[in-house]
């Protein structure tokens, strides 16, 4: 019997990204949703109790990564979150973010140095990450 | 006897002339002297006013001058003149000040023309006696004459010629120290700068994680042609390297803004040796530490000083592909530690040189050059001072030196 696969939500506004992120980790057997902004991710995360880890853009037009976060709380969703972002100015997104994140990673980044990432968060023996910045 | 009695009659003796005349003559006399008195009186009066007049024009003239003393003495602005020829001739507080000297006999000697530091075009320009304005900047440590300041200043002088019936006698020299302005111009420009790279990283970061995902993906088809997978290869390193230019160029605008705590300077050496030991033993190089034991702890900031040796170390040991020797020397040198580090490899040429601290160049292929550019900023930030001297064929020493 396959084991269950882990489902990941993928949310960023940059649709190639999501593109490349969904095929390469369904290649990784994998199963994976998609948002292009947060309002949509959210609905999915209300709906869908059975994701077990959130690759997040930090820059999003509309809701922005920090209010996101601050929003999954609201909602009561505890999966682990991966921030994937472009930008290098996050002093401000770290004040108001601390905590609320597993790890964060700066794009570009190797597809095989985060999946390293996705599968260290959710392995089951990994006790709650501390944030670094790569 | 008529004769007699009357000549005698007539006689008139001198005297009783005169006494015959007494009372008319005294009055004369009297009046004379009243006249004189009165003219002596009225001289003597505008003597005393011509007096008074002159204590007051001198009391006046030197109120005047202590006001222009004054003037000159507590001008915020550095004065000086100088002959025609451009020595000087006096100098006020403000000028000694701007080149942080105690008195005037250090600079007396000095010329305008020749130790300020004036272009030759800006010389013709004063001696043709127009109204020169020009920036300079200062190595405190490299003046001709003793200074009390270390570092780098930058003073701004205007030089205005001073006429005597038409011809130039000498000239005005004014002194602007303009060195906070400048501190202040430069952390803006990096603020400026700062904004600018953050933003650009987000936009360029992105595309640049499009590339780099789609010839990644595109290396999972394992039944590949090895040339294409080369050229995957290649797409996937160059965005990795222009992902740490964008890096590197946010870091070097960042430089001013980090904090400063007590730095180590053997502590930090001997951890970056460490992580390079691996590196050296492959690239056959030997590694010799000299420091002498009282070096002091200077202020600064131990990731930077860290990336500083990493940098200088690391361009070292590029320097000699064949192995050899860099030998680290450290020592106290006028309030500064002094760290030499020497390699045995090729040299650099005079041209490559003057260059190496230009931000973007490089004789490397893989190179982003920012490397030296990076180490000069931190370690200018930090009061200090870096440069190579190189000798081709022989090697080349990079000399750090930071205050304490």
């Amino acid at each position: 019997m396959a084991k269950k696969k882990k489902k990941i939500l993928i949310i960023d506004d940059e649709a190639h990204i999501v593109d490349i992120l969904e095929t390469y980790l369904k290649v990784h057997e994998f199963s994976v949703k998609t948002a292009y902004e947060g309002r949509k991710a959210l609905s999915i995360l209300k709906k869908d109790k059975s994701i077990d880890l959130i690759i997040l853009d930090e820059k999003m037009p509309g809701m922005g990564g920090s209010v996101f976060l601050k929003e999954l709380k609201k909602i009561k969703v505890n999966s682990p979150v991966i921030i994937l972002t472009g930008s290098l100015n996050l002093s401000q997104f770290d004040r108001s973010s601390k905590g609320l994140y597993e790890k964060m990673l700066i794009k570009p980044v190797r597809l095989s140095e985060l999946l390293k990432v996705v599968n260290r968060v959710l392995s089951p023996r990994k006790a709650k990450g501390i944030k670094k910045t790569v | 006897m008529k004769k007699g009695k009357s000549s005698k009659g007539r006689r008139v003796s001198p005297k009783g002339r005169s006494r015959s005349s007494t009372s008319k003559g005294t009055k004369n006399k009297a009046k004379r002297e009243i006249l004189l008195l009165k003219e002596t009186d009225s001289i003597l009066k505008t003597l005393i006013d011509k007096e008074k007049e002159i204590i007051q024009t001198e009391d006046a003239l030197v109120e005047s001058m202590k006001r222009f003393r004054d003037l000159f003495e507590q001008s915020p602005i550095g004065v000086s003149i100088t002959s025609v020829k451009g020595e000087l001739l006096v100098v006020n507080k403000a000028f000694l000040e701007t080149f942080g000297i105690d008195s005037f006999s250090k600079v007396s000697k000095q010329n305008l023309f020749k130790d300020f530091g004036a272009s030759a075009k800006d010389i013709k320009k004063i001696q043709e006696g127009k109204v020169v304005q020009y920036e300079k900047e200062y190595d405190f440590d490299n003046l001709v004459f003793d200074s009390d300041k270390e570092g780098v200043g930058y003073a701004l002088f205007t030089i205005s010629p001073l006429f005597r019936d038409e011809n130039i006698i000498g000239y005005l020299v004014q002194i602007q120290d303009i060195t906070q302005r400048k501190k202040v111009e430069e952390a803006q420009r990096l603020a400026h700068l700062g904004r600018l790279l953050s933003d650009m990283a987000h936009e360029v970061n992105n595309p640049l994680m499009v590339i780099s995902g789609r010839a990644e993906l595109a290396l999972l088809d394992e039944k590949l042609d090895p040339k294409v997978r080369d050229s995957l290869g290649v797409i996937l390193d160059q965005c990795f390297m222009a992902k740490d230019i964008i890096q590197r160029l946010l870091k070097y605008s960042r430089i001013g803004k980090i904090q400063k705590n007590p730095v180590d300077i053997e502590a930090t050496l001997e951890l970056i040796s460490n992580i390079l030991q691996h590196h050296f033993k492959m690239s056959n190089i030997e590694l010799k530490i000299d420091l002498k034991t009282d070096l002091p702890q200077i202020m600064g900031n131990e990731k930077q000083i860290q990336e500083v040796f990493m940098n200088i170390l690391r361009n070292a040991s590029d320097a000699m592909p064949d192995g050899g020797l860099i030998a680290i020397r450290g020592y106290r040198e006028k309030g500064h530690v002094r760290i030499e580090i020497t390699d045995t490899g090729e040299g650099i040429p005079e041209k490559v040189l003057e260059r190496i601290f230009e931000p973007f160049f490089t004789t490397k292929q893989q190179g982003t050059g920012l490397g030296l550019a990076v180490c000069h900023t931190i370690i200018q930030e930090h009061g200090g001072d870096l440069f190579y001297e190189s000798t081709e064929g022989e090697g080349t020493k990079a000399v750090i030196m930071i205050p304490f």
